[in-house]
């Protein structure tokens, strides 16, 4: 199933699942705060 | 025609893997080894009849070999024989006068437990009773199959429904886990540790790493003749199926034409033509130095910079004239879990060595190769490995001026933690750098584990082993999916080797 590069990012930065998830550890929390924004492009390498 | 049907750049386990299968598949297959000796992280050096592993120092997970081999119609007893390593660790800090041993054997394992921490003893065996049975699945699941995509990631609960309930402990840390379960600091240390083998400390890694704790009492290995008889088996089963190793033959380019890998360009100017091109060294060399810019979408070229490496792994190396009193392959000197911790943040990210009361500890696992095979040191005498934890940029000082002074302190401190008057007994001493470790390894920074291992790092936010920028193009190794360590570069190896021969029909 080919999709567009539009659809794909969508699903990547559909991240804040994950975001609202682990918002519901200051360490950990820093970690993520950091990485979550580059997330979505880590999914297209 | 090109000249190969793939090229593997990197003789490690996780490209010898891939190019076995690919072989095995009816491809022309050629690997290309940089240095004169196989194996990378895992291999073993020799100089005056003492032989070091230069990194890895146990099988863990053996079932992934025995899988490699399932799909190559081989005997893998043939080509890498094991030997059982049992006790698996021994725990010691004689400062406190504590000092203990785990068995393969959980039962065995809980009974060690129940003698200094009681409750402790139900803890780990309602630990192993909860996650022994999820395990197989897991692995079975997580581990031998791709997670490139959104659809691979539904694909893979589809197939595993279990999986919903473990889906918690991808989005937790190790800590929160191994804390959940167990309250003595020492238990927790025992059980903590291993999020280091992510790369990781406990309250970053993620919480998957807290079953390797339990995985190590599913039995762990060691070859005799050293870790260098794993690949060298590999490369062995990989030849015996018509495959071709070059040695000395160091990848400068990887050729690029619309976006589709073409072959490789060595560091003496010679092109080999390829089908498809495997590529199992650190995926940010790979994509940033070897395809370069001007073949890779902005996106992705966003996603590759945003990359962490991982930590690497100074390694010293010990030859010493007597027995030492140890009990184990493996040593560890028992450091808590929020010392660890501390570490991370306090030392480790600030590029400094860590210190107690002022002076250097050097953090570490002893390996003790030469008990399960006496063949590795000459008569008499024995070898150690310390692999120790350090960053590679080291605050107002150079590893090439640091080298002896931190093995004077590792002696130090392990003649404070476990072996009194080891400096005594030291006729050969040498380690390798993180700085050695990127001249010998070619890993930038010495990052052992490739990419970072946490969860923004993980499956598929970690590097896909089909490229999703260059056609052709697939990685295999540390960086990709599902990690770095031992099993997880032959996991790697097997679904790489998996893709490209689907691939390729």
């Amino acid at each position: 199933m080919k999709m567009s590069l539009k659809t794909k990012t969508l699903i990547a930065v559909g991240a804040g699942g994950l975001a609202a998830y682990l918002a519901a550890d200051w360490r950990y929390a820093k970690l993520l705060a950091t990485n979550l924004p580059k997330m979505p492009f880590r999914y297209f390498v | 025609m090109p000249d190969y049907d793939v090229v593997v750049i990197g003789g490690g386990i996780g490209g010898l893997s891939t190019a076995a299968l690919c072989q095995k598949a009816g491809m022309k297959t050629l690997v290309l080894e940089q240095s004169d000796r196989i194996g990378g992280c895992c291999s073993t050096y020799e100089v005056n009849g003492f032989n070091f592993d230069v990194g890895a120092s146990v099988v863990e997970m053996p079932g992934a070999f025995e899988e490699l081999f399932r799909r190559l119609g081989m005997d893998r007893e043939k080509y890498i024989p094991f030997v059982e390593v049992d006790p698996i660790y021994d725990y010691c800090d004689i400062s406190r006068g504590v000092r203990f041993s785990y068995p393969t054997s959980v039962e065995g394992t809980a009974e060690v437990i129940a003698r200094f921490a009681p409750e402790e003893a139900k803890a780990f065996l309602d630990f192993a009773k909860k996650f022994t049975p999820i395990i197989a699945g897991l692995v079975d699941s997580f581990f031998y199959v791709p997670c490139m995509s959104f659809l691979d990631s539904i694909k893979l609960v589809i197939r595993y429904p279990q999986m919903i309930k473990v889906l918690p402990m991808f989005v937790t840390t190790h800590q929160k886990v191994v804390a959940k379960y167990f309250k003595n600091e020492d238990v927790q240390a025992s059980m903590a540790f291993q999020s280091f083998y992510g790369g990781m400390p406990p309250d970053l890694c993620a919480g998957l790493y807290a079953i390797i704790g339990l995985l190590e009492h599913e039995g762990i290995y060691y070859p005799p003749g050293g870790m260098i008889r794993i690949p060298a088996g590999i490369q062995q089963a990989f030849e015996d199926l018509g495959g071709e190793t070059r040695f000395d033959a160091r990848v400068v380019r990887v050729m690029v034409e619309d976006r589709a890998a073409k072959g490789v360009e060595l560091w003496d100017g010679t092109e080999i033509t390829s089908r498809n091109v495997v590529s199992s060294i650190n995926a940010k060399q790979l994509y940033m130095e070897m395809i370069g810019r001007e073949h890779i979408p902005w996106h992705v070229w966003r996603g590759i910079r945003s990359m962490e490496l991982s930590m690497p792994c100074p390694m010293i190396y010990l030859g010493v004239d007597y027995e030492p009193p140890l009990v184990a392959h493996h040593t560890l000197n028992l450091t808590s879990a929020q010392v660890m911790n501390d570490y991370w943040s306090d030392y480790y990210l600030k590029g400094k060595l860590y210190e107690v009361n002022g002076k250097p500890e050097i953090m570490g696992l002893i390996s003790w190769a030469s008990k399960i095979d006496p063949s590795l040191a000459p008569q008499g005498k024995h070898v150690l490995t310390h692999m120790g934890l350090a960053p590679y940029n080291l605050a107002g000082d150079d590893w090439d001026r640091l080298k002896e002074r931190y093995i004077d302190e590792a002696i130090a401190t392990i003649e404070r933690n476990i072996i009194p008057d080891l400096s005594k007994h030291v006729i050969y001493r040498d380690m390798a750098t993180p700085k050695d470790l990127e001249r010998m390894l070619l890993h930038p920074a010495g990052a052992v584990y490739g990419i970072q291992t946490d969860i923004s790092h993980m499956a598929v936010f970690r590097p896909a082993n089909r490229s999703k920028a260059i056609r052709n193009l697939y990685l295999a190794g540390a960086s990709t999916h599902p990690g770095g360590g031992i099993p997880g570069v032959l996991a790697g190896g097997i679904i790489t080797g998996g893709l490209v021969t689907k691939d390729n029909g």
